[in-house]
């Protein structure tokens, strides 16, 4: 009854703001109507990247040491804990609910406000990241169309308007004083660079050594966020079959 | 009479027995899952040795023609590409491709120092089985790595790797698919091109 109410609920918000979520790819396709303007953006951000951010993330590297870059990523992770709790309670995926209260609990009382993974260190492997374009995905909405998001990059249009919509239901921004954003959101910024900074030979592999950076970006976001999303590879049908031809 | 149900009963009985020694040849569960515990243990010898890049990726290259079926991964990465393709281009590709992959792979093996890495299941597949591990790095969250095996060539071999859902094999096609693309569909610009890089 509960599960038949959330789901009439979300799916009328989801269908207003959806309605142009259109033809549901199956699960080994590419639906990429927009390439000729993904590539555009494409290329403006590989541009913001090789101008900007590739070099601010090298000083970073050289500069910041590794635990303080580990105590950044530790906070934004925690951070990032409500918003996360409050997308699976919308799954009604009630274990993954648990995992994360645990975990939020956990680090923020014993790891020094989230500044350490005391979960993690003490064996608690399981973790869940999770938003708002995995509860439409959960809701029956399909991926559609392929996007290059200007700074964010690549993202299905279902996991952009998930992008959109996580920003507004920020818990965290929401009980906090207003002035907290100012503290959040370069954090949130800082943590981006060390991520950009760790990757750094996979992203460079990505962006300046293959044959065609779009098409490799795209080929391994949507792989991987189908994959994240339960609806790819952990179904046996879809693997790849190179014997067949 | 009796002749006749002794006659039947041989012959099902004939019929049985090659229905019973045929799957007796075909992989199983534990030498999948043995294969991959072999090959992952060979890559992070080559990882963890110390050596001169120059000999790990020659090492990564005999790892991979050792436990991969190439010519078929080989095959599959030019895509329809394959269909025009004469049997020598294809032999030609395939060693090219063979060195490729080792070097582009084995670049980037170096991230895995220090790792540790550990099968911990399999499921059937359609050609054979899907291998699961896991492969932790100190005080980080453990990820995922796919391995799919089969005996299709006549041996047992690994032929796709899925990490957190990306398939190596997948990837190669496309990035296959634009060196193609950009070299107006000619395998023979192809091979060139594949034994420039580095």
């Amino acid at each position: 009854m509960i599960h038949y109410f959330f789901r009439t609920i979300c799916s009328g918000i989801a269908l207003a703001v959806l309605a142009g979520c259109s033809t549901p790819p199956s699960s080994n396709v590419i639906y990429d109507p927009n390439e000729t303007l993904n590539r555009k953006i494409h290329n403006f951000n590989k541009t913001l990247d090789s101008k900007l951010v590739a070099p601010v993330a090298r000083s970073y590297g050289k500069t910041v040491p590794l635990q303080v870059d580990r105590a950044i990523s530790n906070v934004a992770a925690n951070l990032a804990i409500p918003g996360e709790i409050v997308n699976s309670a919308l799954q009604l995926r009630l274990d993954d609910v648990v995992i994360n209260t645990i975990r939020l609990t956990t680090n923020t009382i014993f790891g020094a406000g989230g500044i350490i993974d005391t979960a993690t260190l003490i064996g608690m492997n399981e973790d869940v990241k999770t938003d708002f374009g995995e509860t439409l995905a959960v809701y029956g909405f399909s991926e559609g169309r392929y996007l290059e998001v200007p700074i964010f990059g690549p993202r299905t249009e279902r996991a952009t308007y998930g992008l959109v919509v996580d920003f507004f239901l920020d818990p965290i921004g929401n009980l906090l004083p207003a002035s907290s954003r100012k503290v959040t959101f370069p954090l949130y910024v800082v943590d981006k660079v060390g991520d950009r900074n760790e990757y750094a030979d996979a992203i460079n592999g990505i962006l300046y050594e293959s044959e065609d950076s779009y098409i490799a970006a795209r080929s391994l976001y949507l792989q991987n966020r189908r994959f994240k999303i339960g609806s790819s590879i952990n179904n046996i049908a879809d693997l790849e079959d190179p014997y067949a031809y | 009479m009796h002749t006749k149900l002794y006659t039947r009963r041989a012959i099902t009985a004939i019929l049985a027995s090659l229905f019973l020694t045929g799957p007796a040849l075909a992989l199983t569960k534990f030498e999948a899952e043995s294969l991959i515990d072999k090959l992952t243990n060979d890559i992070f010898l080559v990882i963890n040795s110390g050596k001169t890049e120059k000999i790990m990726l020659r090492d990564f290259e005999r790892i991979f023609a050792k436990y991969a079926d190439v010519p078929v991964i080989a095959r599959s990465s030019l895509g329809f590409a394959r269909r025009g393709a004469s049997k020598s281009q294809i032999k030609s590709y395939t060693k090219v491709f063979q060195g490729y992959m080792a070097r582009k792979y084995g670049k980037r093996f170096r991230e895995f120092i220090g790792a540790d890495i550990k099968v911990i299941k399999s499921q059937k597949s359609k050609r054979g089985f899907l291998v699961d591990s896991t492969v932790t790095f100190k005080g980080k969250r453990p990820f995922l790595v796919q391995w799919q095996v089969s005996d299709a060539s006549g041996r047992n071999l690994m032929f796709d790797i899925i990490i957190e859902g990306i398939s190596m094999l997948r990837l190669e096609r496309e990035e296959v698919g634009a060196m193609l693309d950009r070299r107006g569909g000619n395998i023979n610009k192809l091979i060139a091109h594949l034994k420039t890089m580095s």
